[in-house]
């Protein structure tokens, strides 16, 4: 939950996540710098420039499989929601690694007095019309400026300044730049690198996140599929069919899903889009008498989708009946902080 | 995630994987046998 603006919320659990993070970036450097420093030494010091352009694209790669992965893990399975509660901060070292391997790409140029060559590059037009020999360079760079819109507007003030929806289709460029990183190593290191580590790394990275995309776009595609309504309400089904301090999850035809939760006796129905990030309401517990959601735990009243004071956010909550033992659901949405909750005997 | 993030979702990562995966392919496919002794340097044609 948030009130008022600061720079970055820490607290413990997010002080240790990107503690971990950072150990994990620093002994993937270490461990890959020893290992290409021993197997091939640089005899000069472009070679050692490039040992460390390398190290950290890989590692920048890597990272952002990793990101690309926590979400429809998350997904499939709840274990994963401890990754996806500091992504943000992930996806923001995945930039500075990122940067830091640009940096060291324009070092390589200037230590061999051939900084100029770089823009040359990126104007041969000619070789925009090749795929082999496609300026890749171009590919990563574009990349990269795609990983910096996205760690300047990942705090929470551009969250509420461009509204979850707009905020999440921004934030899904991350999928373009992910296949731009792909193709950027595909037409640069790969054709140079006659290692069969490098194809395997990148096919293997991509495939992995790309299956497991439409593994879990697959599954929620059933839930998608509205309840058959009984005139204008929804079926829910008995009270006992809700999880006790769950939910059920309904979908409104053509709409937003509903998240119905039961505590105890008492029974409420709310959107099941989160105030914050749109996150899965329904898939969310009650705890405290709230509730929260998986993804960042904001907190919600059962009686009436309000935030505890001093928090404001507000859900919209739907109309709840018991008819011949089932819970029935209207699907006309009530404005946000309605007191609906039932309780049922 | 709303209905529409979720539907766009469905879209892209399908033709995303198959535009990626042809590029990797091609990339594979194509690309030129090496060269002995060849080192990464800066094109000699782009030397100031």
């Amino acid at each position: 939950m948030s009130v008022g603006l600061r720079a970055v919320q820490w607290n413990r659990d997010k002080l240790v996540y990107d503690g971990i993070l950072v150990v994990c970036v620093a002994l993937y450097l270490a461990g890959y710098l020893l290992i290409a420093w021993r197997s091939e030494p640089p005899k000069a010091l472009p070679d050692a420039i490039d040992l460390w352009i390398r190290a950290t694209g890989s590692c920048a790669f890597l990272m952002l499989t990793v990101i690309l992965s926590i979400g429809p893990l998350a997904r499939l399975d709840r274990r994963f929601l401890r990754l996806l509660y500091n992504r943000r901060h992930f996806g923001v070292l995945t930039f500075l690694v990122a940067l830091v391997h640009f940096g060291f790409l324009l070092d390589w140029y200037v230590v061999q007095n051939a900084l100029p060559n770089f823009a040359a590059e990126l104007v041969k037009w000619p070789d925009y019309a090749k795929f082999i020999g496609f300026p890749f360079k171009v590919l990563g760079l574009a990349a990269l400026l795609i990983l910096f819109l996205l760690a300047s507007t990942s705090h929470d003030f551009w969250l509420m300044f461009l509204t979850p929806r707009v905020w999440k289709f921004l934030h899904m460029a991350l999928y373009g730049a992910y296949g731009l990183v792909v193709l950027h190593v595909a037409l640069g290191h790969m054709q140079d690198e006659r290692s069969p580590l490098v194809p395997l790394f990148l096919i293997a990275g991509f495939g992995t996140v790309a299956l497991l995309h439409l593994l879990a776009g697959w599954r929620e595609r059933k839930a998608d599929h509205a309840v058959a309504p009984t005139g204008r309400w929804l079926t829910v089904g008995p009270p006992a069919a809700i999880p006790d301090k769950g939910a059920r999850i309904v979908a409104i035809p053509g709409g937003e899903r509903i998240a119905v939760f039961r505590d105890g006796n008492q029974i409420a129905a709310v959107t099941n889009l989160c105030a914050h990030q749109n996150g899965p309401l329904g898939e969310g517990r009650i705890i405290d008498g709230c509730i929260t959601c998986p993804w960042h735990g904001y907190q919600y009243r059962l009686a009436d989708g309000c935030a505890p004071p001093p928090f404001t956010e507000k859900l919209a909550t739907f109309r709840v009946r018991l008819e011949r033992g089932l819970i029935e659901v209207d699907p006309t949405p009530l404005p946000p902080g309605t007191p609906a909750a039932i309780v049922v005997a | 995630m709303t209905r529409k993030h979720r539907a766009l979702h469905r879209i892209v990562w399908p033709i995303l994987a198959l535009a990626v995966v042809l590029g990797v392919v091609l990339a594979l496919w194509l690309r030129p046998p090496p060269e002995p002794g060849q080192t990464r340097a800066v094109p000699q044609e782009h030397v100031a």
